[in-house]
């Protein structure tokens, strides 16, 4: 699979328009795990982003295994929900390195309160999944590998489905809009940096 | 809904409204061009419009927008039909009465995008009558077609050579998984295991693909002509 590197003028673009984001947003600093995730430019590092995304939701719902007192139907699909993303982390970093690049090491990450209550933990579970459905779906049209597309999309299509199935837990509607948003990967880093400690 | 949703609006009815006013907020994510003024989006005069859809599109991109049109156009259908019949009611009902609508916006924007491509298939004439049986036959036959809709979308997107006909399909891509999860979801399955229909449920973490013959396979029997 080819690798095309783009010009380190666009990574740097990219950083300032994150940094423009987030002084926008109001918020006090984009932290630097995200300014050196948001080097975005080729297919390697868009990889390197959703894998990203997968360490975030595998930790979160491993970690809740043990850490939240569920009940049988949040269990069972938190279990499943762990080993997918956890598989989907493996094929990520697969990729990674058949594109020629090491891949991302999981960041260390800290979820703060929400595994107070199973509540808690679905809610932010919800965010994830939307969050990664919006992630992967803005960064597809920019793969330029039909492969990795492909891979990219075998994984959305299961975030999609978790998305709707954390939802109907919560007694939300499962598919609450008729297209999908795509987010930028600036938004997503952005929304994910308040659970990533370094 | 006051929670916070960083990527994604939460609880709110389907609208392309809504959809063109999310996109304008994404500046970034130009792809999304082509289905902004496919639905008539105020930030794009129709000129414009029509550039942006063309704009890397190739013959075979008209395929695949009217392939899944029509799948769009049966998916409508049935849940009319579900609608219509009495069958169902509580949660199917609802899902029947909000996927459909949600269905038909698809299909619209679809039907734009091909005209600007050089022509959109006209709705197939479809007849469920052979399904319209009882609730638990007729809820399958949904599940079934949403699943295989999300395989069909899956199948078709690493061939798209249009970088804003792909954004479009994948923001409908994934709303036919959610679709597809719910409806497995409430008939039992599961959401992803023991369906009939091997190729259109993920195996494990991974979805799978279909291909137009295997799906045309499977749509092909609500199909009049």
């Amino acid at each position: 699979m080819p690798v095309q590197v783009e010009p380190v003028t666009r990574s740097a673009f990219l950083v300032r328009s994150a940094l423009a984001v987030g002084a926008a947003a109001g918020a006090a600093a984009v932290g630097p795990w995200t300014t050196r995730a948001l080097a975005q430019s080729n297919d390697a590092e868009i990889v390197n982003f959703a894998l990203t995304l997968e360490y975030l939701e595998a930790t979160y719902y491993t970690q809740a295994l043990e850490k939240v007192d569920l009940g049988s139907e949040a269990r069972a699909l938190t279990q499943e929900l762990a080993d997918n993303e956890s598989q989907h982390v493996q094929t990520l970093r697969a990729l990674s390195q058949q594109l020629g690049t090491a891949p991302v090491e999981k960041p260390r990450l800290d979820f703060g309160d929400a595994y107070a209550s199973q509540e808690a933990f679905l809610k932010l579970a919800n965010t994830f999944e939307d969050t990664g459905v919006s992630a992967y779906n803005g960064a597809g049209p920019m793969i330029r590998d039909s492969e990795v597309l492909a891979a990219a999309g075998t994984i959305v299509q299961v975030e999609g489905r978790h998305a709707a199935l954390i939802r109907l837990l919560r007694d939300r509607p499962p598919a609450p809009l008729a297209f999908d948003p795509p987010s930028t990967m600036e938004d997503v880093l952005e929304s994910v940096d308040p659970f990533i400690a370094d | 809904m006051t929670e916070p949703a960083p990527a994604q609006p939460q609880g709110d009815p389907s609208s392309r409204r809504r959809f063109l006013r999310s996109l304008g907020g994404a500046g970034a994510v130009g792809a999304f061009g082509a289905l902004a003024s496919a639905c008539g989006g105020e930030e794009q005069g129709p000129a414009a419009g029509r550039e942006s859809v063309a704009e890397g599109a190739v013959a075979g991109d008209l395929d695949i927008v009217n392939y899944a049109l029509t799948l769009e156009f049966l998916e409508a259908d049935l849940y009319d039909a579900a609608v219509e019949s009495g069958l169902l009611s509580g949660r199917a009902l609802e899902y029947a009465r909000e996927f459909g609508e949600t269905e038909r916006e698809h299909a619209s924007v679809l039907t734009t995008v091909a005209s600007q491509l050089g022509g959109a298939v006209d709705a197939p004439r479809t007849d469920f009558s052979a399904v319209l049986t009882d609730p638990d036959t007729l809820l399958s036959v949904i599940a079934d077609l949403e699943n295989v809709g999300a395989a069909a979308y899956l199948g078709q997107a690493p061939r798209v050579q249009s970088r804003q006909i792909l954004a479009s399909a994948l923001a409908i891509h994934t709303v036919e998984a959610r679709h597809a999860a719910a409806l497995n979801e409430l008939i039992g399955r599961g959401f992803q295991a023991n369906a009939p229909l091997r190729g259109s449920v993920p195996t494990g973490a991974f979805a799978r693909p279909m291909s137009m013959g295997e799906v045309l396979s499977i749509a092909g029997r609500y199909i009049v002509s």
